[in-house]
Parts: structure tokens; C-alpha cells; sequence
């Protein structure tokens, strides 16, 4: 059985406070990001008959 | 400038010369066919006349390309600064990769600490909800979304750049065709048809 005079409790305590706060800024950041990546789809499929267009524009002899 | 503000300028650009690009067409249609036309003039007057028209739709469509050849340089610059925001956003999500590891790599160390803790005679620690691995699938399914998307984006951004240089290319040979058109219009002259003049 381990001695628990090698853990320091408060120390770690401390180190579970702040991954607690990294964790929820992270958490905050990402669900932004989610966000964004959405409104990235949705505008791209939104213009999929632009998209099209540009095919064709981009392959066009004149 | 934010990836989706980027990717909404430059299909705001590319919406501003398709308007532009598509009366020049129309124009260019019109005007091929008076063009044609031109020798069906009964008398001098009437071809007179079909030539000032097809110079006025000349002149139109000549202006009309000028306009759709000045939207091309934006266009080009808008796909530029989509290929940037999406740079910075293909660095944000190895920076978050990165983060999630880090982390990750502390709450094992970490719950290795809290497990050998309460192992020991003194009191136990539960492990708060956020050093679990709860957030993991639906943090992995954000990141895929998020790569999905970009790649979506660069797409988009090569579909984009790829179209707007065609066209810049396209619209100088047209500029410089329209000038050659529009001098061969205004050199014309009436030429009576051979049948007519028995």
C-alpha cells in the first residue's frame, strides 16, 4: 500500500483546479469552433449551384 | 478576417462578376446577331442604321466586359485571403489537438496520483467529472467537423481561384476582341447584294 505522505493533497488539488478551468476554457473555444464549422458547411451547400457554375466557368473556351 | 467572413467576400465577389458576366453575354449574343444581320440591309439608310445599333450594343458590351474584367482582380485577392483564414485555421486545430493531448497526459498522471492515494489509509478523493475521459468522443467528433469543414472551405477556395484567373484570362482576349470588333463594325460599308441590283 502506497504512503500517502508521497501525495500532496493540496498540490494536487491545485493542479486538478486548473485543468478543471483548461478544460472548460477548451471546452468553450471548441464549441465555437463547432460553430463555425457548421456555418462553413451550411454556406458551402448553400452555393453548391454556384460551385457548379464555376466548373463550368473555369473549364470554358471562349 | 474570420474563415467564414472570408468565404463569404469571395462568394460575394464571385456573385458581383457572374451579374457582369452574364449581361456580357447576353449582350455578346445580341450583338453577334445584328452583327450577322448586317448584310441583309435593304439600302444604304437601313444598313446605316443596323450598324449604329450593333455599335451601340458593341459599345455596351464592351463596357460590360471592362466591368466583369475589373471584378476578376477581387475575386483572385477574396480566394487569397479565404486560403489565409483557412491556414489559420488549419493551425488552430493542431494548436487544439495539441491542447487535448497535453491535457489528456495530465489527467492521466494525475488520476495515476489520485488512484495511489486512495489506496492509503487516509481519506479518498473522487475524481472531478472533467479528468474522466467524458468529454473525448464528443471532443474528437468537433475536431473531424472542423477538419471536415476546412477541407470543405479549401475547396471551395480552389473552385474559386481557379474560375476567377480563367475569367481574368478570358476577359483581357474578349477586351482586346471587342476593340478589333467594334473597329471592323465602324470600317463597314454598304455593299448591295448582287441580285438586287438587276
Amino acid at each position: 500500500m502506497a504512503q500517502d505522505e508521497d501525495i500532496d493533497v493540496d498540490k494536487l488539488d491545485e493542479e486538478i483546479k486548473k485543468l478543471t478551468a483548461a478544460a472548460e476554457t477548451l471546452d468553450r473555444e471548441l464549441g465555437d469552433m463547432s460553430a463555425q464549422a457548421k456555418a462553413v458547411q451550411d454556406d458551402s451547400k448553400a452555393n453548391a449551384k454556384s460551385k457548379a457554375e464555376l466548373e463550368k466557368l473555369s473549364k470554358k473556351k471562349r | 478576417m474570420s474563415l467564414q467572413a472570408s468565404l463569404a467576400a469571395m462568394w460575394a465577389q464571385y456573385k458581383e462578376f457572374q451579374a457582369a458576366d452574364l449581361s456580357h453575354q447576353h449582350l455578346s449574343r445580341t450583338f453577334d446577331e445584328s452583327f450577322d444581320d448586317l448584310p441583309n440591309a435593304k439600302d444604304e439608310r437601313d444598313f446605316d442604321k443596323r450598324k449604329k445599333d450593333v455599335l451601340k450594343v458593341g459599345g455596351r458590351a464592351e463596357s460590360e466586359c471592362s466591368d466583369a474584367l475589373a471584378f476578376t482582380d477581387p475575386w483572385i485577392e477574396a480566394t487569397v485571403r479565404c486560403e489565409e483564414a483557412i491556414k489559420l485555421e488549419e493551425g488552430k486545430i493542431e494548436k487544439k489537438k495539441k491542447e487535448l493531448q497535453d491535457q489528456y497526459a495530465t489527467i492521466e498522471k494525475i488520476n495515476q496520483q489520485i488512484e495511489k492515494y486512495n489506496n492509503t489509509p487516509r481519506g479518498r478523493i473522487n475524481p472531478k467529472e472533467t479528468l474522466g475521459t467524458k468529454g473525448d468522443p464528443q471532443t474528437k467528433k468537433i475536431l473531424q467537423e472542423l477538419t471536415n469543414a476546412v477541407a470543405t472551405a479549401k475547396g471551395d477556395a480552389g473552385y474559386n481561384k481557379g474560375a476567377a484567373i480563367a475569367s481574368k484570362d478570358q476577359y483581357i482576349d474578349h477586351k482586346k476582341i471587342w476593340e478589333r470588333s467594334i473597329s471592323e463594325v465602324k470600317g463597314m460599308k454598304f455593299t448591295p447584294k448582287e441580285g438586287k441590283k438587276k
